[in-house]
């Protein structure tokens, strides 16, 4: 519906539902000023509800993994892998060491899968010969005579050249990614049996056959996954650094505030006890180091706190709020204070009606990051995303393992020989602005930060 | 041999149809079938799309994970379909379906708007919409086939499967029932192959595929994961692992339900053959049964039933099996022929005329 206001100013309601390459059932609504060209107004829905912790309640905790694994399609294990790790906390459960390392291989590979199929096979498809043709074509034409710098590294002369190889079905380095996509999950499925619900992470440890075989099977993918991300992060470089250079104004494109929250990952079998009241000093042991950012400044990296900040706030969905019911928690195991919107207090209780973007019109909740400071709820980029992970793990400046590590402002990684290429350095640097392409610029170098922690893990192992 | 004399002339007459098909990730599902599929190599993706297979219509897959259109762009397929725009397509529905009857003016699970009132339109409606118009409807997972997870006893939506909604006697327009491919996900090579030879059969060049009673292709589902699994030997032989961990023994008694359960993942394994449950050290959770969950729950304990059976071959036949194999195996197999030896006569038996 265009509208004309007095100022002749064009406004127009737009919408994108559903969107298409994100898993969950989404869609976005929004209001247009093309004269100015600001988005005025933009609701995000999702149309689906299934009520996991109404039907979980009251089931022996122990099938509490497999049924949480089934949240997500494409993250299934991270849920199945959060659960076993709550598990082993509230049973008082700790793994043998290569209990911890094969749920550090099995989500190093899972990171390395997923990380490439979103960016490539879904993300990136934004930036490919065929929508850029059709978006933007003296934007294409100007790709076609702009030489690619690091061609020597992936082989793509020409901006053009990369563009091309991200066509969906038809583009060189999409299939190459589909092919990836699924040797990284035979890697997955070595240690968890199953990609994306797996059969073997349990409370306690993992049930896989492991033996020489796992590892080796594990060791060969993992150095063919070195030579395809050494191309995979000069290749991307290239590739947003010409969109940000040749299209002023692209790096306010999805830009948002660096409101960041992550609760770290891949915990190391020498400190991590799985008690509560040790979390803050393991919680920093972590290969991916936790932490809260907001307005650009990490402001904890204590897990504990992190833990005690969340809240879920109704928003604009389909829930009746549960002042009225029960406090499970009034204060954690160390004696602090749980508050009421805290998840470990929340009551599920949908009340379906008709959608109304004036009112209620989505089934998802509204989690934020409490900030006592200001006494405000702040809206953060959360934990799945690699840029709040990074960005995290390179200012607390915690993490050094040989093959990487943190300096405070940036994250130095030296990826070893592999078959096809040789030893090379990377470095990522915390960006200054959280925009799309920085989240998907991080999204590349993660692919290979999650493969070091996968060969430091895997030589753990052996 | 002259051109016009091809002897695929037949495979190129399909190979220039047009099949599309319209896979709703949308019911109450997490999109791990879609996910999944996206890992199968037998056929791959790819091989679906770049008509790999002689004879195989050109099929247009239209998938909310991996398509390139996105909006309304995205959606005008399903309002072609049911405008009878697109013929033939095949409905692939991920998700179990929510009982839209109990929730007043609201929504379990929708897809796409309905430009007559703004409101999403829900998967039960386009089901409505489309099913009589599909040459065939295909249930992926274990969520679309028989309800699944989000069909737990306790659940707010009233959740079902694809038959439960339709009728289990419900037939498309080409005479096929509902084709379950049931898994938590469904096995990726599962969906793909069973996808392949459904476009095979719509093209006159492969038969129905057969279905079971609760219609899963019998190929797939006719055996037990017991009957497949690498560790059935040890059961056979009482032999039964107590605890979880790198333990080859039978894990029956550590709650795999593998003896009870339709299921070709210990054969097929998982990707590309990697993979599984049972025969890799995961427990079988049952996830391609009508009865999942609730009937294999906890999934950590030992079935009674299971059990039973497990004591009678433990406490039986098992050991005395087991022990005359491992003598057998120790005093004899794994030691070679006794002529096998440096000497100055030959021992073999052959008698020799040089």
């Amino acid at each position: 519906m265009a509208t004309e206001t007095p100022q002749k100013v064009m406004v127009k309601e737009m919408s994108w539902d559903p969107i298409t390459r994100i898993v969950g059932s989404l869609g976005i609504h929004t209001e247009i000023d093309f004269s100015s060209q600001r988005v005025n107004k933009a609701y995000s829905t999702s149309m689906v509800f299934r009520g996991f912790d109404i039907f979980m309640k009251g089931i022996d905790p122990r099938d509490a993994h497999f049924i949480t694994s089934r949240i997500c399609g494409i993250c299934g294990d991270n849920h199945c892998t959060c659960s076993c790790l709550n598990q082993n906390m509230a049973y008082g459960v700790k793994p043998p060491p290569l209990g911890d390392l094969a749920f550090n291989l099995a989500e190093t590979a899972d990171y390395m899968f997923d990380h490439a199929i979103f960016n490539d096979c879904m993300a990136n498809v934004d930036f490919c010969e065929q929508m850029v043709k059709e978006t933007n074509p003296s934007l294409l034409a100007k790709a076609e005579s702009t030489p690619a710098p690091g061609q020597d590294i992936h082989g793509y002369k020409t901006i053009a050249d990369i563009m091309r190889a991200l066509n969906p079905f038809t583009g060189e380095f999409y299939l190459e990614t589909l092919h990836v996509a699924r040797y990284t999950r035979e890697m997955y499925c070595l240690f968890g049996g199953r990609h994306t619900h797996p059969s073997t992470i349990m409370p306690g440890g993992c049930s896989a056959d492991i033996t020489h075989q796992t590892c080796t099977d594990y060791y060969v993918r993992l150095m063919r996954y070195f030579d395809y991300v050494k191309r995979s992060v000069p290749m991307h470089d290239d590739l947003y650094d010409f969109f940000l250079q040749e299209l002023p104004g692209y790096d306010m494109v999805g830009y948002r505030e660096t409101n960041l929250v992550n609760w770290g990952s891949f915990d190391d079998p020498d400190y991590v006890d799985y008690d509560y009241r040790h979390m803050t000093d393991w919680g920093r042991k972590r290969y991916i180091t936790p932490g809260v950012a907001i307005g650009g400044e990490l402001i904890s990296t204590d897990l504990v706190e992190i833990n005690l900040m969340i809240r879920i706030l109704l928003g604009s969905s389909y829930f009746d709020g549960w002042e009225g019911e029960p406090t499970y928690v009034t204060h954690d195991p160390l004696g602090n204070p749980v508050d009421k919107n805290h998840p470990w207090n929340k009551v599920t209780l949908p009340r379906p009606q008709k959608r109304d973007f004036t009112d209620k019109y989505t089934w998802v909740v509204s989690p934020r990051i409490y900030d006592k400071r200001t006494d405000t709820h702040v809206c953060c980029d959360t934990g799945g995303g690699p840029f709040a992970r990074q960005w995290c793990t390179a200012k607390a400046g915690l993490v050094d393992f040989g093959y990487a590590k943190a300096t405070g402002h940036s994250i130095q990684m030296i990826l070893p020989r592999s078959p096809n290429l040789p030893e090379m350095e990377l470095e990522w640097h915390v960006p200054e602005k959280s925009n799309a392409i920085e989240r998907d610029r991080a999204r590349t170098y993660h692919q290979a930060y999650s493969a070091l922690i996968g060969l430091h893990c895997l030589e753990r192992a052996l | 041999m002259s051109a016009t004399a091809s002897p695929y002339a037949q495979q190129q007459k399909t190979e220039a149809v047009t099949a599309h098909v319209l896979w709703m990730t949308t019911g109450l599902s997490c999109e791990g079938d879609s996910v999944a599929m996206t890992s199968a190599t037998n056929p791959s993706l790819e091989d679906i799309i770049l008509q790999a297979i002689p004879g195989m219509p050109k099929v247009v897959i239209h998938n909310q994970v991996v398509d390139y259109a996105t909006g309304q762009d995205y959606a005008q397929a399903w309002f072609d379909a049911e405008q009878g725009k697109l013929d033939p397509f095949v409905l692939v529905i991920e998700g179990s379906l929510g009982n839209e009857e109990i929730n007043g003016e609201g929504h379990w699970t929708g897809f796409a708007v309905n430009p007559d009132n703004g409101q999403p339109i829900t998967i039960n409606e386009w089901l409505d919409r489309l099913a009589t118009k599909a040459a065939a409807v295909v249930a992926v997972g274990t969520c679309a086939t028989y309800g699944g997870i989000p069909a737990m006893k306790n659940n707010p939506t009233g959740a079902m499967g694809v038959p439960d909604y339709l009728g289990w006697n419900w037939k498309s327009k080409a005479g096929l029932p509902v084709v379950c491919i049931p898994g938590c996900p469904a096995q990726p090579d599962n969906m793909t192959e069973t996808l392949l030879y459904l476009a095979l059969h719509l093209a006159g060049l492969a038969p129905a595929p057969e279905l079971d009673e609760a219609l899963r292709p019998k190929w797939l589902f006719g055996r037990t994961v017991r009957e497949g699994c690498n560790r059935a030997g040890f059961a056979e032989q009482g032999e039964f692992a107590t605890e979880y961990g790198s333990d080859h023994r039978c894990l029956v008694k550590l709650g795999c339900k593998g003896p009870v359960v339709r299921c070709n993942v210990p054969v097929r394994g998982w990707v590309n053959g990697i993979g599984g449950c049972p025969n890799v050290g995961g427990i079988c959770m049952a996830c391609t049964m009508p009865g999942f969950p609730d009937k294999f729950m906890p999934f950590m304990d030992e079935d009674k039933w299971g059990a039973m059976a497990g004591r009678t071959i433990q406490f039986s036949y098992g050991p005395i099996v087991r022990f005359f194999r491992h003598r057998n195996i120790a005093t004899n197999y794994d030691k070679e022929p006794d002529w096998r030896r440096r000497g100055r006569t030959l021992t073999s038996g052959y008698a020799k005329r040089w």
